[in-house]
């Protein structure tokens, strides 16, 4: 146990939404509350999304450099897309685009 | 305005306000403990990061309401993390699903079955004249091969000496395990979330230290909480009379995977209701 197939996951339009929003902020450091914010996804949704991708290597993660004690308050965590994860958006994006426009055409 | 209206206006005021205040507190608690709640559903390992990220991620919260129904968010948030790496093939609103059934199942059977356990725990107390305990408590290997105390009504004489337990049962105690009155205890194991109605058995330490060696996969048990409900009990009953442990054993585990593999609230169901039929029309025999 504890070992995880380093598979590709699944990604739904939920996940496609955050992986989204980090490839537009490319290196920018988000913290939880900054995605729920941007993407309006609630915290139940939001946080298996979160681990999924950083399970993927997609993301990266990192603490804030506060001393919790000093600040009185726990420090955030934050996240930020490596390349990896650059690349598989790029390869969602490609796969997914042309059959939208399919979709689209033929609806319109 | 007159004069009482303006006194009338001010007290209403100082009263809303207290209230507000009130609420506002009780929203933290209520966010904390929702908080709480959802850091216990992961497993060790992530309470800690978790624990610190989602404080942090709630303070950023604004709006008190929001930020309850956030924390309650988390709850289904975590069942679902651990969930994923756990059984990543499997819907997460399957394990949210069985977790709220053993709850709302546990509450009610205790709300309803609180008056046997009752005259069966004075049963117990006159029965050795208060000398022995009522409850009979032992260490077993639970989810994540996490060690936890199970519980049953004591229905053996405890040896004297040391607390060793003995395999004279006790008249109360026959009548007790005839009805199986004697596992209702487990209804608090459930609660607790050390365990589910329906899962694999939970062994003693001892011999699943013996059974992981022997046994490949056997840690794979490990995945979903034990049950009072054995995934094997319903289809093996008529093995029990195997003398040999391991081949039991093995033969158990292929049941108790078969039924890992099909976890969630349908085959829950289903076990149950095989399970009453089972100890409703054969007799089986117990081997605990």
């Amino acid at each position: 146990m504890g070992k995880h197939e380093s598979k590709t996951p699944l990604v739904s339009s939920k996940g496609l939404r955050v992986l989204s929003l980090f490839a537009d902020a490319s290196s920018q450091e988000l913290s939880g509350a900054d995605v729920h914010r941007l993407t309006g996804l609630a915290s139940g949704t939001l946080y298996p999304i979160l681990m999924r991708f950083e399970q993927a290597g997609w993301l990266e993660s990192r603490w804030e450099e506060v001393d919790p004690r000093q600040a009185g308050r726990p420090r955030k965590r934050f996240y930020r897309i490596t390349g990896s994860g650059v690349r598989s958006f790029q390869e969602l994006v490609d796969e997914i685009l042309p059959e939208v426009r399919a979709w689209a055409s033929v609806r319109l | 305005m007159g004069f009482g209206e303006i006194v009338a206006g001010l007290i209403l005021g100082i009263i809303g306000g207290m209230v507000a205040n009130e609420i506002g507190d009780w929203s933290n608690q209520i966010s904390r403990w929702f908080l709480w709640l959802a850091v216990k559903h992961l497993s060790h390992d992530l309470q800690d990061r978790y624990e610190e990220e989602w404080l942090a991620y709630l303070q950023e919260t604004p709006g008190r309401l929001t930020r309850v129904m956030q924390a309650a968010g988390l709850i289904w948030g975590a069942i679902r993390i651990e969930h994923e790496r756990r059984m990543p093939h499997t819907l997460p609103i399957s394990a949210a699903a069985v977790r709220l059934f053993d709850l709302l199942m546990a509450m009610l059977m205790i709300y309803f079955c609180a008056p046997i356990m009752l005259i069966a725990a004075l049963a117990l107390l006159i029965e050795s004249g208060g000398k022995e305990p009522i409850f009979f408590k032992q260490v077993r290997v639970g989810r994540d091969g996490k060690h936890f105390y199970f519980f049953k009504f004591r229905t053996v004489v405890i040896q004297p000496g040391q607390g060793q337990v003995g395999y004279e049962i006790t008249k109360v105690g026959r009548v007790i395990r005839q009805f199986r009155v004697d596992e209702l205890p487990n209804l608090y194991n459930v609660l607790r979330g050390d365990m589910s109605f329906v899962g694999p058995y939970p062994e003693r330490p001892s011999m699943a230290d013996v059974l992981e060696k022997k046994i490949e996969g056997f840690r794979e048990r490990y995945r979903v909480r034990p049950g009072i409900i054995s995934l094997a009990a319903v289809n093996l009953h008529t093995f029990y009379a195997t003398p040999d442990l391991e081949i039991y054993a093995r033969e158990r585990l292929r049941y108790e995977l078969e039924g890992i593999k099909n976890f969630g609230i349908v085959f829950t169901i289903k076990i149950i209701l095989r399970a009453f039929v089972v100890i409703l029309f054969q007799h089986t025999k117990r081997n605990n």
